[in-house]
C-alpha cells in the first residue's frame, strides 16, 4: 500500500462549494468566459476580495516609485531585457552550470513532456508521496492532477495553496492563492477534513496546517518546487518563501525536482542584489521575505542533510517563440502579482479564477494566449479596462496595455479578414504604441465602453462583467480631428462608430498631439 | 540606503542588526563573552530538547547542556530548540545566513519551534548588496563543484504567512521564534 499524505487525509469529506469552472480538476472547456465573469462578480466573497485588494492598492500610496526602488526598477528592467535578447543562450549556460554543480537537467518543450519527465523520475525512484511548494509552472502543466492519476499523492504545502487544493480550486492570486476564502470558509474546510471542529481563528488555522503538513515533510520521498530565479553563471536556483515550506521541500525529501519556465533565468548571480529586493517590494512591500533558499545541487560528500538528487526541469511551451516576437516583454515578468492587485477588473471579479487560466490578471491575460499549449481562453485580453495601472506597478516595466491591445487585434483578426473590431483594435494599438499613448490611461474606460457594447451586439464573446463594469459610467463624446476633416468615413459598416475614426492616416501622423486626437468635451 | 550611509563602526552595525531583526519579528542579544553566550543559550533552552550542531566551537555549549540535563532528541523532528552558527549576518536587514557543509545541521534552523543563531560579530556585513557580492565571490572560488555548498539559506525573522485574509501570522512551517546571540 502506497504511502498516503496526512495533510490530505479526509479530503473526500470536504464539501466542494466552488463553481465547476473554479475547479483544479475539471476541465473548464465549454465554460464561456463572459458567463463565468458574470458569475464571479456575484460570488459571495467577491466583494471581500475587492476590498482586500483595494486596501493593498491604497497602502501602495500612488504610482510613484520611491528612491531607491526606482533605481532598482530601472536596473531590473535592463537586466530582464538583456536576458530576453538571448534567452536560449542564457538557458544553455544555466544548464551547463547546473550540471557541473551536480544537478540533472531536463528540457521539456511541452507541458506533456514536462509531466512525463517528472513522473518518470518519480516512478524510477519509487516515489510514493510528494510535497510541493508554490509553483505556477506546475499549475500550467497540470502536475498534481497527473501525479494523482499515477497513484502518487502530491501535497501543496504553501498555506494558501493547501487550502485551494483541499477545496479543489485553482489559486486566485499569485501571492495569496486563497484570497477569495474567508477565515470562516477555511475553518469549515479544515473541520470537514479533520472531522472535528476547527475554530475560525487565524493562528489556530495556521497551527492546524503546520501540524498536518509536518508529517508529510518528514515522510515525503520527493519535493517539487518552482524557481524564482536561476543564475546562469553559477548554476544556482533561488526559491523564496515566507512560510519556510520552500526550505522543507528542497531539503527534507531524498529527491528534489525544481521546475522552471525558461525565462526564470538571470544572467548573473550578482543580479539578485537588484531583483530580490525589487520582487519583495513589488509583491508585498516587504524588504525581505523570511526565507531565500539558494540551491547549488545535491548533498555533498560530508554533508548530513539535503537531497541525494536535484533535478531541474526547464519548460518552454512556446516561450522561445514568444522571445523572438513582438510580445517578448511579457517574459520579463518576475511574478510579483502587483499587476493583479492593481487591476480594477481583477479586483472586481474577485481574483484570478474567473480568468479560467493558470495565470490571471493583466499578466495572465497577456501570457495565456501566447503560450503554445494554452492554459486558458484566448480572449482574455478583453478582461481589462486598459487603465494602465498594471504598468505603473510593474517592477520591470512591461508595457502591458500595449500588449493587451495587440492581443485584442490578434484575437479579432483570428476571427477572419472581415472582423471590423479587429482592424479597429489594430489601429488603436498603433495609437498606443506612440509615446503619448500611455497618458491616455485615464480615458481608457471611456474608449472601451462603446466598443464593448458594439462588439457585444456583434456577437463577440466579450466578458459580461467587464461590460457591466463600464455600464452606467458617463461616456463623453469622442471625436478626432480626422473625423472633422474626412467626415465619418468608417471603413466598414459594422465597425463600432467610435473606432471607425481611427483610420490609418490619422495613425501615421505622429506629430498630432493627444489633445488634437481626443476631444473630451 | 547608499553604502556610505552605513555605519562603519562595528558596535553600530551590531545595533542596527538587532534593530532590524526585531523589526522582522526576531530577537537579538549581545553576549559579552563566551560564558555569557553559553548562559544565554541555556536560559533560552530551558529544559526543552535541543538540536545542536556538532562543531568544535559548540562543544562547550553541548557540555553545559548535558550538565544541565538537557536532552538531544532521538528524532530531529521532535526537537523543540535548534542551535546553530551562522556564516554571515546582514545588519541592514537583520538577515542570518547559513551555508551547508560538513558538520553543519541546517535542520536546526528550520525544524524546531525556536531557532537560536550564534553570530560571531566578525560575520556581520553591512547590507544585502554586500551579502550577494560576498556569496558570489565564494561561489566563484570553489574550484570543484563537490566543495560548493549544496544550499545557502537566508533567514530574516520567524516563519510567517499572510495567506488567511492577508493577516500577518507568525510561525507556519519554520520556527515562530528566532533569537540571534552576538558574540566576539
Amino acid at each position: 500500500m502506497a504511502k498516503r499524505s496526512i495533510g490530505l487525509q479526509g479530503r473526500e469529506n470536504i464539501y466542494l462549494d466552488r463553481p465547476i469552472w473554479a475547479s483544479a480538476h475539471e476541465e473548464p472547456e465549454g465554460a464561456v468566459l463572459s458567463d463565468v465573469v458574470a458569475q464571479a462578480v456575484d460570488r459571495p466573497n467577491t466583494r471581500k476580495v475587492t476590498d482586500l485588494l483595494m486596501a493593498v492598492e491604497e497602502a501602495r500610496g500612488g504610482p510613484a516609485w520611491p528612491s531607491p526602488m526606482d533605481f532598482l526598477r530601472e536596473r531590473a528592467s535592463v537586466i530582464r531585457r538583456e536576458t530576453l535578447e538571448d534567452l536560449p543562450g542564457y538557458v544553455s549556460q544555466l544548464a551547463d552550470a547546473a550540471r557541473s554543480n551536480g544537478m540533472i537537467v531536463h528540457f521539456a518543450s511541452t507541458p506533456g513532456e514536462a509531466r512525463q519527465v517528472i513522473t518518470d523520475i518519480a516512478k524510477e525512484r519509487g516515489v510514493e508521496l510528494v510535497v510541493k511548494s508554490k509553483s505556477m509552472v506546475t499549475e500550467e502543466i497540470g502536475l498534481t492532477k497527473h501525479l494523482e492519476s499515477m497513484g502518487i499523492e502530491s501535497v501543496e504545502t504553501d498555506l494558501g495553496e493547501y487550502i485551494v487544493q483541499l477545496a479543489d480550486e485553482r489559486p486566485s492570486h499569485v501571492m495569496v492563492p486563497a484570497i477569495h476564502r474567508s477565515r470562516e470558509d477555511i475553518a469549515r474546510v479544515f473541520s470537514q477534513l479533520s472531522g472535528g471542529s476547527v475554530r475560525s481563528d487565524i493562528p489556530e488555522l495556521v497551527a492546524f496546517a503546520r501540524q498536518r503538513l509536518r508529517a508529510d515533510f518528514a515522510r515525503a520521498d520527493m519535493g517539487i518546487s518552482g524557481v524564482n530565479f536561476a543564475a546562469a553563471d553559477r548554476g544556482t536556483l533561488v526559491i523564496v518563501t515566507n512560510e519556510g515550506n520552500g526550505r522543507m521541500v528542497t531539503s527534507r525529501p531524498r529527491v528534489h525536482v525544481a521546475v522552471m519556465t525558461m525565462e526564470k533565468v538571470i544572467p548573473r548571480f550578482s543580479d539578485l542584489a537588484v531583483l530580490l529586493p525589487l520582487l519583495f517590494y513589488a509583491a508585498s512591500r516587504q524588504r525581505l521575505t523570511a526565507y531565500q533558499t539558494f540551491i547549488n545541487g545535491p548533498r555533498r560528500p560530508g554533508e548530513q542533510e539535503g537531497p541525494e538528487e536535484v533535478h531541474l526541469v526547464i519548460l518552454d511551451n512556446g516561450r522561445s517563440d514568444i522571445s523572438k516576437g513582438s510580445y517578448k516583454e511579457v517574459l520579463a515578468c518576475i511574478r510579483c502579482g502587483a499587476c493583479q492587485s492593481a487591476c480594477p477588473v481583477y479586483r472586481r471579479v474577485g481574483g484570478g479564477q474567473a480568468y479560467l487560466s493558470t495565470y490571471g490578471g493583466p499578466i495572465g491575460a497577456v501570457l495565456t494566449p501566447l503560450l503554445k499549449e494554452r492554459p486558458g481562453p484566448s480572449e482574455l485580453s478583453f478582461l481589462s479596462t486598459l487603465c494602465g495601472a498594471c504598468e505603473e506597478v510593474c517592477p520591470v516595466k512591461i508595457p502591458l496595455t500595449s500588449l493587451l491591445i495587440g492581443l485584442r487585434a490578434d484575437y479579432e483578426a483570428s476571427k477572419g479578414p472581415y472582423s471590423a473590431s479587429g482592424l479597429a483594435w489594430k489601429a488603436w494599438g498603433e495609437l498606443w504604441s506612440r509615446s503619448y499613448g500611455y497618458s491616455l490611461s485615464t480615458t481608457a474606460v471611456r474608449l472601451v465602453a462603446p466598443l464593448m457594447e458594439k462588439a457585444r451586439q456583434l456577437g463577440f464573446p466579450l466578458p459580461g462583467a467587464a461590460g457591466r463594469w463600464v455600464q452606467g459610467r458617463s461616456l463623453p463624446r469622442f471625436t478626432t480631428r480626422a473625423q472633422a476633416k474626412h467626415g465619418s468615413t468608417a471603413p466598414f459598416d459594422s465597425a463600432p462608430p467610435v473606432l471607425g475614426n481611427f483610420t490609418s492616416d490619422t495613425q501615421d501622423d505622429s506629430s498630432v498631439s493627444r489633445e488634437e486626437h481626443i476631444d473630451e468635451s | 540606503m547608499s553604502p556610505d550611509s552605513f555605519p562603519q563602526d562595528q558596535d553600530e552595525l551590531v545595533a542596527m542588526f538587532i534593530r532590524e531583526l526585531e523589526a522582522a519579528g526576531g530577537h537579538g542579544f549581545i553576549c559579552d563573552n563566551q560564558e555569557d553566550l553559553i548562559d544565554r543559550v541555556l536560559e533560552l533552552c530551558g529544559n526543552r530538547s535541543v538540536l545542536l550542531e556538532e562543531d568544535p566551537s559548540t562543544e562547550p555549549i553541548r557540555f553545559r547542556l548535558l550538565e544541565a540535563g538537557v536532552s538531544a532528541p532521538s528524532d530531529m523532528w521532535d526537537a523543540e530548540v535548534g542551535v546553530a552558527k551562522v556564516d554571515f549576518a546582514v545588519a541592514a536587514t537583520g538577515t542570518l545566513v547559513l551555508m551547508a557543509g560538513a558538520n553543519r545541521l541546517l535542520g536546526a534552523s528550520l525544524l524546531p519551534y525556536m531557532f537560536i543563531a550564534l553570530v560571531d560579530r566578525s560575520c556581520l556585513l553591512a547590507d544585502f548588496d554586500g551579502l550577494i557580492r560576498t556569496l558570489d565571490m565564494r561561489l566563484a572560488d570553489f574550484d570543484t563543484e563537490s566543495a560548493k555548498p549544496s544550499a545557502i539559506h537566508l533567514i530574516t525573522g520567524p516563519s510567517r504567512t499572510g495567506d488567511v485574509e492577508m493577516q500577518l501570522t507568525m510561525g507556519v512551517h519554520g520556527p515562530p521564534e528566532v533569537y540571534a546571540l552576538l558574540y566576539e
